[in-house]
């Protein structure tokens, strides 16, 4: 294969006349056919297709009839592109656009946040004008770590922006070391139980695993004396695990009135863009008090490539009035994770041993009573 | 004595014979290679006739045909001409 070939070559017949001579010529005048087959009356070959036209004339003049074949190259396949004007336009105008574009936000990369976390921060940068499309400044960066750090779940924010990238990194608080968390009035029980564990950090132990405590009792105290008589004090920190009945009790409703959201009203569509809303696009659009509005952001894309602006999607629902009903065993399912929330509310640490429940019907109601059988921290 | 004049006329003999000059018209004279299924024929003037089983050149002095089968020009330049296919003889002739 010819390099020719790759570009922009041309096949052609050549017919009648003298064809010999043609082929003569065309070697002596530089341009040089290849690739050439006898065919009848004459020869079938290629070359150059920047040749072509001064091969074609010496074709005329020598009286053969030249035919083209095909049209070969990266060239041919280009031409039909070349000719759309408006494409090229289209590529010039796209890269001042691109380079424009490099100020405003096209992703906000969370990092190793999770989805509840990146969602919660996602709802803060909006508030300070910091979401995809938005122009960003330094104000603005700083507006937004200052946000950020208001919230109070975070200790540390920071806010980098470069090449359309903004880039959230923030910081939970650790929990308090256990010796900074220690007290100087000393350490009590919070309910009655058996202690079966105890680890102390400070201070001076007052139970030993076995033992029965109850409720208020000193566990860990701050106060130690010496041989001599002396005391020494003390903060008290440390861990006394124990093992304890828990109980608690859940009514639950098997039927229940609520306000569900029913048809759609109406929606609504803004572009943000720059900093700036476009004017909303809206359809039956009539909020009221009977109606429920849910707002939705979303960023367009294209073929994966997020694009810089978001779009604001306010959907309008009516509100109905509603009745849900649960089945018995859905409302014993209901009273369970409940009640298993506020244990490992009260009792982060606590490890189920048993479970003893009573769950009955009056009325409409699942009235469900639970004691567990636990041992945690019962520190206070 | 004799040394000394013999010395000179050597090394001018040795330079001589390291710059000299080809034959006149070497590399104007038709040369014919051929390689396997190849054959390149060099210096010719014109093609008198082309088809699958003959291709006849005129070169500076005589023609030069070239029997064979499925042959196939592969390049043809101002000087060189490439040929591809099954070679059974060749013939050299006068005008």
């Amino acid at each position: 294969m010819e390099a020719a070939d790759l570009w922009a070559a041309v096949e052609f017949t050549a017919q009648n006349g003298s064809t010999e001579a043609l082929l003569s010529h065309a070697a002596q005048e530089g341009i040089h056919p290849y690739a050439v087959t006898p065919a009848p009356g004459g020869f079938r070959g290629r070359c150059a297709a920047w040749r072509y036209r001064r091969f074609a004339a010496l074709a005329h003049r020598l009286q053969v009839r030249l035919r083209l074949d095909k049209r070969r190259g990266l060239f041919f396949w280009l031409r039909p592109l070349l000719r759309r004007r408006g494409l090229w336009v289209g590529t010039v105008l796209f890269l001042p656009l691109l380079l424009w574009s490099q100020n405003l936000i096209w992703a906000v990369d969370y990092g190793p946040l999770t989805r509840q976390q990146q969602l919660q921060v996602a709802g803060i940068l909006r508030q300070c004008q910091l979401l995809p499309g938005a122009q960003v400044t330094e104000a603005n960066l700083a507006q937004g770590e200052y946000a950020l750090l208001q919230n109070g779940d975070f200790v540390w924010a920071s806010l980098n922006f470069a090449k359309g990238r903004l880039r959230v990194e923030v910081a939970s608080p650790e929990p308090e070391p256990d010796v900074a968390a220690a007290r100087m009035q000393g350490l009590r029980a919070r309910c009655a139980g058996v202690v079966t564990a105890v680890e102390l950090t400070s201070g001076t132990l007052l139970v030993t695993p076995g033992q029965q405590v109850e409720e208020g009792q000193g566990l860990i105290g701050t106060v130690r004396s010496r041989k001599d008589g002396s005391l020494i004090f003390q903060p008290a920190a440390g861990r006394v695990m124990a093992r304890f009945e828990w109980e608690n009790r859940q009514q639950i409703p098997l039927e229940e009135a609520l306000s569900l959201p029913g048809r759609k009203r109406g929606f609504s569509f803004r572009i943000f863009f720059k900093n700036d809303f476009s004017p909303s696009f809206r359809l039956f659009y009539l909020q009221s008090s009977s109606t429920l509005q849910r707002i939705f952001w979303l960023q367009p894309e294209f073929f994966g490539l997020v694009l810089p602006f978001s779009v604001e999607e306010r959907l309008l629902y009516e509100l109905q009035p509603g009745l849900i009903t649960r089945t018995e065993a859905q409302g014993l399912a209901l009273a369970r994770m409940q009640s298993r929330q506020a244990l490992y509310t009260a009792f982060p640490d606590a490890q189920i041993l048993a479970r003893r429940e009573d769950c009955h019907t009056e009325g409409t109601t699942l009235q469900y009573t639970v004691v567990y059988t636990v041992t945690a921290d019962i520190c206070h | 004595m004799s040394h000394r004049q013999k010395g000179p006329g050597v090394l001018c003999r040795w330079l001589a014979a390291l710059f000299r000059q080809p034959p006149r018209g070497l590399y104007r004279t038709p040369a014919v290679y051929q390689s396997g299924d190849r054959m390149e024929i060099q210096n010719f003037q014109k093609i008198l006739l082309y088809d699958e089983t003959r291709l006849c050149v005129q070169l500076p002095r005589g023609q030069l045909t070239v029997w064979g089968d499925q042959l196939r020009i592969c390049s043809v330049t101002t000087h060189r001409l490439t040929l591809q296919g099954r070679f059974i003889r060749t013939e050299l002739g006068d005008d």
